[in-house]
C-alpha cells in the first residue's frame, strides 16, 4: 500500500500541472471567445412583438425572449425585412453573387425574386451581380433593393432599383445614379409619400468617400441631401408616424453614433445624439414608435448584440439597455420588427 | 522517582520523525509547485517559441543601423519610428521575392502618448536602394526588410528605428486569434477582380468582394478583403491605405481588451508570419505603450495629390512623388 502512495501523489501532481494549464486558459479575454448561437441564449428582457435577426448566415426569430432558428445555415442568409402578409424578404449571399428571396414564416423559401448568379459555360466572374438591402415599397407591391448595375470593368457600384413583386422577371427600374467608384447608393427606406430615403456615397472636398442621406420623391428624380458629407451618416430609419429619422453617423471616423432628428417629409430638424459610447449599426424603430432597437458590441472589439433605447425623441432619452449577450449578430443586417 | 532509560532515544526518534515529516511535506509542496510551473510553462510555450522566431531580426536592418537602436529603444521614452510592412505571401510569390502591399511609417511619441501614421503608396515610383528605380513595393523583393528600410530612408530622408513585417496569412491569423475586430467600413468596398490567392490551387484566380459599410465585426478573411481591395475605389491605393490605417486602429482597440493568457494563441497564429528586429523586451515595452494611446491622439497621413501625382512609367501605372512637398512633411512628423 505504501508503495502506491508516491505513485498516487505523482499522479496528483501531474493532474495539478494539467489543471494549471487549463485554468490559465479560462482567463482569456471574453472578446476572443466564439459567439454562441442565438438559440442557446436568452435575452435580458423581453421586447414586444417579433424581431428577425441574422447571425452567421442564418436568420433567427426573437419572440417572447426566445430565439428560434428560422432558416438553414447553408445559404448565407442576411438582411431580413417584412412583407405585409407576415412573410419575409431576405438576401441569400453566395461567394460571387447574392439574391433576394421571399421566405415563409416557417423559414422555407417561397420564391426567388432575383437571379444574379452568372450561368453558362463561358460566363465570366464579373457577369455575377449583387442584390442587397431588400425592402417593400410603400405601395406594398414593389421590391426596392440595391443592385450593382450598370457596371463596367473595375467599376462596381450599387444603385437603388425597384421591381414588381408580382412579376419579378419584368424589367427592373433604376431609381438612382450612383457616383462612380464610390460603392454607390444603398439602404433604401420607403416613405408613405411614395418616395424613399437612401444613402449615397461620394468623394468630398477632403478626398474622402463619405455618405449622405438623400430624399428622392420618385424613380429617376433628383435627390435632395438631408445630411452633410462631414456627418457621414448611414442606416436611415423612419419612425412609424414618419415624424422622426434615426441614423448612424460616423463623422468620417472610426466612431458610429446613433442620432435622431425630426423629419417633416422634406428636411431634417436639429439632430440629437442618443448613443455615442460605442459603435452602433442597423437601427430600427419599434412598431409602436416608442423606442429604437439597434446593434452594438457590448465591449470594444466584441461581437454585435441587440440593444434597446426607449424614448429616443425625448430631450433626455432613457439609458440604452443590452438585450442579448454572447452573440455575433450580423451588423450589416437591420433587424426586421413586427408588432405581432 | 524512576526514569525510563528509553526516553532520550524516543525523543531523538520523535525528532527524526518530525524532520522526516517536514521534509516530506516540503517535497510534496515542491512537487506541486514544479508541476504547476510546468503547466504554466507548457501553456506559454508558444510565446517563448514565437519570441525566438519573430523577434530580434536585426540582421535585416541596413548596416550601421543597429547602433542607433540604443538611443531610440522603446523603453527609453524617446520617440521612435517603426516601418510596418505588409506583404503578399501567397502562392504567386516565392518566399524570398515578395512585394509589399502595405508600407506604413509609424512615429511613436511615448511621453506625449501620441502616434503619427503615414502610408507610403505601394505604386510610388522611387529610386530603390541598391540601384535603379521602380515602384516602392518592389524594394522588399530585392533584399527583404533591409532593402525596404534603406529605400524609405534614402527617399523620404527619415531614420527608421525598427520594422515589423507580416504576410497576408499572418494578418488573417492575427485577427482570428484576437477573435475579430470592430471596424467602421467607410463605404461599400466592391471589387470584381479581387485576387483569390489564399488557400487555393490557382493563385491567379479572382473572386468578387462586397464589403458593406458601417460598423461591423470582421473576422480575418473579411478584414483582409477590406484592407486589400483597391479596384473599385475612386482613390485606388490611397483608399486602401486609409482602410489599412483603420484596421490598425481597430487592432489596437482590440488589443486593449486582451490579457496575458491570450498571448499563446497570438504567438501560435503569428508563427512564421511575422518578423521584427525588436527584441522580446522591447516588444514588451511597446505593448503597454500601445494600450495607453487614445484613438484621438493617432494622426493619420495619406500622400494624396498634390503630394503625389500619377504617370505611366515603363508601361506601368505609377504614383509619382512630389519630394518638395513630401520631405518637409516627413521632416515635421518624423524628425
Amino acid at each position: 500500500m505504501r508503495r502506491f502512495t508516491p505513485i498516487g501523489l505523482m499522479a496528483l501532481m501531474a493532474l495539478f500541472g494539467f489543471g494549471v494549464y487549463h485554468v490559465l486558459g479560462l482567463f482569456k479575454s471574453d472578446t476572443t471567445r466564439a459567439a454562441t448561437k442565438p438559440t442557446e441564449e436568452q435575452t435580458h428582457f423581453i421586447l414586444p412583438g417579433t424581431l428577425y435577426l441574422a447571425q452567421d448566415g442564418a436568420i433567427y426569430k426573437l419572440h417572447n425572449g426566445h430565439f428560434t432558428h428560422l432558416t438553414d445555415d447553408t445559404h448565407g442568409w442576411m438582411q431580413p425585412s417584412l412583407l405585409a402578409d407576415g412573410r419575409l424578404l431576405a438576401v441569400a449571399r453566395a461567394a460571387q453573387s447574392s439574391d433576394v428571396f421571399v421566405v415563409n414564416p416557417d423559414g422555407t423559401v417561397a420564391q426567388q425574386l432575383t437571379h444574379n448568379a452568372a450561368t453558362g459555360r463561358h460566363a465570366s466572374i464579373d457577369s455575377n451581380h449583387w442584390s442587397f438591402y431588400p425592402v417593400l415599397a410603400a405601395d406594398g407591391a414593389t421590391l426596392l433593393s440595391a443592385y450593382d448595375s450598370p457596371k463596367a470593368g473595375y467599376m462596381v457600384d450599387l444603385a437603388i432599383w425597384s421591381r414588381p413583386l408580382s412579376s419579378p422577371q419584368s424589367t427592373p427600374r433604376r431609381w438612382t445614379s450612383p457616383n462612380d467608384y464610390t460603392g454607390g447608393d444603398i439602404m433604401p427606406v420607403p416613405l408613405q409619400s411614395g418616395g424613399i430615403l437612401y444613402v449615397k456615397y461620394a468623394a468630398d472636398s477632403k478626398e474622402r468617400i463619405t455618405s449622405r442621406i438623400y430624399l428622392q420623391p420618385r424613380a429617376g428624380a433628383a435627390g435632395t441631401p438631408l445630411t452633410s458629407a462631414d456627418d457621414d451618416c448611414l442606416w436611415p430609419s423612419v419612425s412609424p408616424d414618419q415624424r422622426w429619422v434615426a441614423m448612424v453617423c460616423t463623422g468620417a471616423s472610426q466612431q458610429a453614433q446613433l442620432e435622431v432628428a425630426p423629419f417633416d417629409g422634406a428636411t431634417l430638424g436639429p439632430v440629437h445624439v442618443v448613443v455615442n459610447d460605442r459603435l452602433t449599426a442597423a437601427p430600427v424603430w419599434a412598431p409602436d414608435g416608442r423606442g429604437i432597437a439597434y446593434l452594438a458590441p457590448a465591449s470594444a472589439g466584441g461581437g454585435f448584440q441587440l440593444w434597446w433605447l426607449a424614448n429616443p425623441t425625448r430631450p433626455r432619452p432613457d439609458q440604452p439597455q443590452q438585450v442579448t449577450e454572447n452573440l455575433a449578430l450580423d451588423a450589416g443586417s437591420r433587424p426586421a420588427w413586427s408588432a405581432s | 522517582m524512576s526514569v525510563d532509560p528509553r526516553q532520550p532515544r524516543r525523543r531523538r526518534a520523535g525528532l527524526r520523525d518530525g524532520r522526516k515529516r517536514r521534509t516530506r511535506v516540503a517535497l510534496l509542496v515542491l512537487g506541486f509547485l514544479c508541476s504547476g510551473l510546468a503547466g504554466g510553462v507548457a501553456y506559454f510555450m508558444p510565446v517563448f517559441s514565437a519570441a525566438v522566431t519573430i523577434t530580434g531580426h536585426n540582421d535585416q536592418l541596413p548596416s550601421g543601423q543597429v547602433a542607433g537602436l540604443a538611443t531610440s529603444a522603446p523603453g527609453s521614452k524617446a520617440p521612435f519610428t517603426v516601418l510596418l510592412l505588409g506583404s503578399d505571401n501567397d502562392a504567386k510569390f516565392s518566399s524570398n521575392h515578395l512585394l509589399t502591399q502595405s508600407m506604413i511609417l509609424v512615429r511613436v511619441l511615448p511621453q506625449e502618448k501620441r502616434v503619427v501614421m503615414l502610408s507610403v503608396p505601394r505604386d510610388l515610383w522611387v529610386p530603390i536602394a541598391g540601384g535603379g528605380s521602380a515602384k516602392i513595393d518592389a524594394a522588399y523583393a530585392r533584399n527583404g526588410a533591409r532593402s525596404a528600410i534603406a529605400t524609405v530612408e534614402q527617399d523620404f530622408h527619415v531614420h527608421i528605428d525598427h520594422y515589423v513585417w507580416t504576410g497576408l496569412n499572418g494578418l488573417i491569423a492575427l485577427i482570428d486569434a484576437v477573435g475579430g475586430v470592430d471596424v467602421v467600413a467607410s463605404n461599400p468596398v466592391m471589387d470584381d477582380f479581387y485576387p483569390a490567392d489564399i488557400d487555393t490551387t490557382n493563385p491567379y484566380a479572382f473572386e468578387r468582394v462586397a464589403v458593406l459599410p458601417g460598423a461591423q465585426h470582421m473576422n480575418g478573411p473579411e478584414a483582409l478583403q477590406y484592407v486589400r481591395s483597391r479596384h473599385g475605389d475612386l482613390r485606388e491605393d490611397f483608399g486602401r491605405s486609409e482602410r489599412q490605417q483603420q484596421l490598425l486602429l481597430a487592432l489596437r482597440a482590440k488589443a486593449k481588451t486582451l490579457s496575458a493568457t491570450n498571448l499563446p494563441d497570438l504567438a501560435g497564429a503569428l508563427q512564421g508570419e511575422m518578423s521584427t528586429d525588436m527584441s522580446l523586451s522591447q516588444v514588451a515595452e511597446v505593448l503597454p505603450l500601445a494600450s495607453g494611446l487614445s484613438l484621438s491622439e493617432v494622426q493619420r497621413i495619406i500622400l494624396l495629390p498634390p503630394y503625389t501625382g500619377s504617370e505611366t512609367i515603363d508601361g506601368q501605372d505609377a504614383v509619382t512623388p512630389n519630394w518638395d512637398l513630401i520631405r518637409p512633411l516627413v521632416a515635421t512628423y518624423f524628425p
